[in-house]
């Protein structure tokens, strides 16, 4: 019986990677096919109490599986954007890397070190060596050179693509293996094919998005799976390997400073359980002080780790784990009561000191504090008073409820539970994974951003609910645990041999079974349980391919509008525009713009500019911000003394694109107002009733200034549709309130199609400078002995002492 | 018992690859200052206990161990030096003090680590791991340590 039924239930295994693969077009076929190769086999052993073997084999052959479907489904999930648009990267950061990594592919890695951008910051320039995380950027060159080094010619653009889909797959593995550390197997199995598919972490991973979260999400995840093992093992080997890991993430993205916490805490929480244990000392003294001089080898990073407080938790838990340690080691020796006499002068002694150089190293300055970034991190509202430009960002708001169930759907509401069941049976590894939850769910609240952070913890807690679900109701109420689980599990499960979900995990085993459970709950309830829960997976897959194709496959370089029929049209302004730039204008041109489009304007039109993503001189882009918000011969006097050539601004009005630089206006005001407060306030930019309004009662501030012109130039005469006025603007549904805009200083030169880009040319200061006063009026009248009537409005010649005729009044017959 | 008895013998040679090669000669003349500071100690409970203390560790600990906190403590006294020699003349290139001290400090920990785990007592606590097991780690990780402390050193 269990021989015809099994082949169907095979499928449970993969019924994550199942409806996850057949969630996806291209991945369903070889993913459903293979699903059934890779779970045929078990089922001429008929059940593990067969003749088979080797079960330990099937198993591994089947994680194996599993592990490369997920891969598959993960990657051609990610692939939607290079499908409907093209292989293109997307976005505004990852022109950037791209652009860093097209120069080290180029120019070598030590150019690469040194290079000093002058097209970016203009009068400013910008060492890129030394102010970049270097580890996207060199792991694409050093993909694209072992590639070239064999022979297969790819550009380096498509290893710039296709970078994140492919490092999703090695998430997953890690993912796993985290899993399979903390719970067991089949959880890290589920686990792997959550993450594989959690749009939370698709969105910062797909083709295209070449960004430093795309590869910083597998570091972070294999260094925390190295960081348990360690811990587990207390093998310095392990920890060396963790502080490797932990080195490529410290390259990769400035998250590491997450870890560099995290660790922290875990251990210190350790200490305050009273789980202090050998191995703990030797994994966290070694991932200190290796990975603290590893982490500086980075130039970005520099002494940060010595200087900045983010770091100090992890030396103070250092310094504390090494007096720990030694009396810890004296107690060994020592009786109580001499321990004692000890204890109180080393404890008070110990605290102390160390308390005192940090408030003596925090005063005189050796210790910098803590970043604005950071400090926004506790209290939301930091950022929004003093760092306009930090809370301007997007991804920096706070996050909404939506986001949580859009990002992670079902997950949301599992994963307490495996955090419960974690907590339940408490153990070293799974405080970590504790620890690591609640502060990820408490970053990713503040910011959108970091819900890739709270991604990964989620996926893996929520994996262990539902193996843990599935063992119960899949299960045979645990009476045929057999050897071979062990054979495959590591040596490290056998440690805690008393806890049942170290052994028992294996999905795979029960589901064979399911129907000859007749014990325990009855097979109702538990089909129907199951059933529910495959219901809830495979909706989460739906969910998850959903949101990829339509939320986070957007290039948003390259726009698509759908027409009422369902055709579709590509709006291509940004690339016209870019191209247009990089053809007619001067190679050295200056091109100023908002900052969010600095790496744009490097990257494919290859101008200089003056302000771009990386925004780390305020003021600069405060100078930039005034420009566009003061009114022309204003804004003329900081163009010219900016060197400006080209002004490019993004407006939607035509074709209704909310992202364009009117509604980015106020933050621009603000920005510039926080740095030129006597010029610009934000107040004058809004009607007196305080609203923000483009039209007739907007704020003549706003009506007037650069932005606003450049953005309505001759758009007053533009009549889009017949039900509206001209100069209605789509974005804001709003008739334009100035339609008769005119430049002094700035001529148009160029508008793409749909109006989404416009490129103004600042003119050269006049030749003859026109006076600003009339000429001086002299009494010296010139003789004019001739006058010239050519200019005169009626060309006809004229007869002199001819009669005047005057319209009512009888000539005089005298003259005739 | 002659296998792992090589072991930190073969640290010694192992570290004289390093810049600082004096070691073993250093270590000798330290753990005999260790051996004469421990009588001259006294004095009050906390002078008893140590002395207690003292007794107790040159009766209870094994050789090699012993040969390895020699080495521990050459290492404390180095980075010591250093620390004092920063506060005293200033940390003007600060990479090469950073990289020095904490050569120092994770040759330290290091060793610390390979005591703990070389120590019968916490037998228990290593199931896996051999004294040449942990012999092979500690070179592996000192080989790491020092690789980047030579870049770092400028």
């Amino acid at each position: 019986m269990a021989e015809h039924s099994a082949p169907d239930h095979r499928h449970k295994p993969s019924n994550s990677a199942g409806p996850l693969a057949l969630g996806n077009n291209r991945a369903g076929a070889g993913g459903g096919s293979s699903a059934a190769a890779g779970g045929g086999p078990p089922t001429g052993g008929g059940g593990l109490s067969g003749g088979l073997s080797q079960p330990a084999g099937w198993q591994s052959l089947l994680s194996f599986t599993i592990l490369f479907l997920a891969w598959l489904a993960g990657f051609s999930s990610r692939l939607f954007a290079v499908i409907r648009f093209e292989s293109i990267i997307h976005e505004f950061d990852p022109w950037f890397n791209y652009r860093s990594t097209h120069h080290l592919a180029s120019h070598g890695f030590y150019e690469f070190l040194n290079w000093f951008d002058e097209r970016a910051w203009y009068p400013l320039g910008r060492i890129v060596g030394g102010t970049v995380y270097p580890g996207l950027m060199v792991t694409a060159g050093l993909i694209h050179w072992i590639l070239n080094m064999l022979n297969i010619t790819v550009h380096i653009r498509d290893v710039c693509v296709f970078l994140a889909p492919v490092f999703s797959g090695l998430t997953s593995i890690s993912t796993f293996l985290l899993t399979r550390e903390l719970w067991n197997q089949g959880a890290g199995l589920l686990a792997a094919c959550f993450i594989a598919i959690v749009p939370g972490y698709i969105s910062r991973s797909v083709a295209g998005s070449f960004d430093n979260e795309g590869i910083a999400i597998f570091a972070l995840q294999f260094t925390y799976y190295l960081w348990v093992k360690s811990v587990k093992t207390g093998s310095v080997f392990w920890t060396i390997c963790c502080c490797l890991s932990y080195f490529y993430m410290v390259s990769a993205w400035g998250g590491y400073v997450f870890i560099i916490n995290l660790i922290p805490l875990h251990v210190f929480v350790l200490l305050l359980m009273q789980r202090y244990s050998k191995r703990v000392y030797i994994a966290y003294s070694t991932f200190y002080i290796v990975g603290l001089i590893l982490s500086m080898q980075i130039p970005f990073v520099g002494f940060q780790p010595i200087r900045t407080s983010e770091h100090m938790a992890a030396a103070g838990v250092f310094a504390l784990l090494q007096a720990y340690a030694f009396l810890q080691y004296l107690r060994d020796k020592l009786t109580k009561q001499e321990f004692q006499t000890l204890f109180f002068l080393g404890v008070s002694l110990a605290a102390g000191v160390v308390f005192l150089s940090v408030i003596y190293l925090t005063y005189t300055g050796y210790i910098a504090p803590w970043s604005g970034r950071f400090y926004s991190l506790w209290d939301t509202g930091y950022a929004k008073i003093h760092i306009p430009i930090i809370a301007s960002v997007s991804e920096h708001q706070p996050t909404t409820w939506v986001s949580f169930f859009f990002d992670l759907h079902i997950l949301v509401c599992t994963f307490p539970a495996g955090l419960w069941f974690c907590i339940k049976n408490i153990n070293d590894e799974r405080v970590f994974v504790a620890l690591y939850a609640i502060s990820a769910v408490y970053f990713a609240g503040v910011m959108v951003r970091l819900m890739l952070t709270l991604t990964p913890v989620v996926c893996m807690l929520s994996a262990i609910a539902f193996s843990n679900v599935f063992e119960h109701y899949l299960g045979d109420d645990m009476k045929r645990e057999n050897p071979p689980i062990e054979d495959s599990s590591d040596e490290d499960d056998k440690r805690n041999p008393g806890n049942l979900y170290d052994k028992a995990g294996k999905v795979r085993k029960h589901v064979s079974e399911q129907e000859k459970t007749e014990e325990g709950l009855g097979p109702n309830i538990k089909s129907i349980v199951t059933m529910l829960m495959l219901m809830l997976l495979m909706m989460f897959a739906v969910h998850c391919t959903w949101v990829t194709s339509n939320a986070y496959s957007s290039p948003s370089v390259v726009l698509a509008s759908y027409n009422h029929d369902g055709t579709r049209n590509i709006l291509d302004d940004f690339r016209e525009a870019y191209y247009w730039l990089r053809q007619n204008t001067d190679e050295h041109a200056r091109v100023m713009s908002w900052w969010d489009y600095g790496y744009q304007i490097a990257g494919m039109a290859n101008r200089t500019t003056l302000v771009d993503n990386n925004t780390w001189n305020n003021s600069h882009i405060a100078l930039v911000g005034k420009a566009m918000s003061s009114n022309e011969t204003a804004a003329y006097e900081i163009m010219r003394s900016l060197d400006v050539d080209y002004v490019l601004i993004i407006f939607g009005g035509v074709i209704g694109y909310s992202g364009d630089d009117i509604n980015k206006f106020l933050w621009m005001v603000r920005i510039a107002e926080g740095e030129h407060p006597k010029d610009i306030r934000e107040s004058d930019y809004f009607t007196p009733q305080g609203e923000f309004r483009v039209d007739k009662a907007g704020s003549p501030t706003l009506l007037n200034c650069l932005m606003y012109k450049m953005s309505y130039y001759r758009f007053g005469e533009m009549q889009l549709d017949f039900r509206t006025p001209p100069g209605f603007d789509r974005t804001r549904n709003a008739e334009i309130g100035n339609k008769d805009i005119k430049f002094k200083h700035l001529e148009e030169a160029f508008t793409s199609e749909h109006w989404l880009v416009r490129i103004y040319k600042v003119k050269e200061l006049d030749n003859r400078e026109t006076l600003d006063h009339k000429p001086r009026v002299t009494n010296i009248l010139p003789k004019q002995k001739y006058l010239s009537k050519k200019t005169a409005k009626r060309k006809r010649g004229y007869i002199k002492n001819k009669l005047i005729l005057k319209k009512g009044k009888r000539p005089n017959r005298k003259t005739v | 018992m002659t296998a792992p008895a090589r072991g930190p013998g073969n640290a010694f040679c192992f570290l004289e690859c390093f810049p600082d090669g004096q070691l073993s000669s250093a270590v000798r003349t330290v753990r005999a200052g260790v051996m004469s500071g421990a009588a001259g100690t006294g004095g009050g409970s906390v002078g008893s206990v140590v002395r207690r203390f003292l007794s107790e560790y040159s009766s209870g600990t094994a050789s090699r161990l012993k040969v390895l906190d020699a080495y521990l403590l050459y290492v404390l006294l180095s980075g010591a030096l250093q620390f004092g020699y920063c506060l005293g003349v200033g940390t003007f290139p600060f990479n090469s003090f950073l990289s020095g001290f904490i050569s120092a400090v994770g040759s330290f920990i290091l060793g610390v680590c390979l005591r703990i785990q070389i120590n019968p007592q916490n037998k228990g606590d290593f199931q896996g791991i051999s004294p040449e097991r942990a012999f092979a780690d500690f070179l592996f990780a000192s080989t790491i340590l020092h690789l980047v402390v030579i870049n770092f050193v400028g």
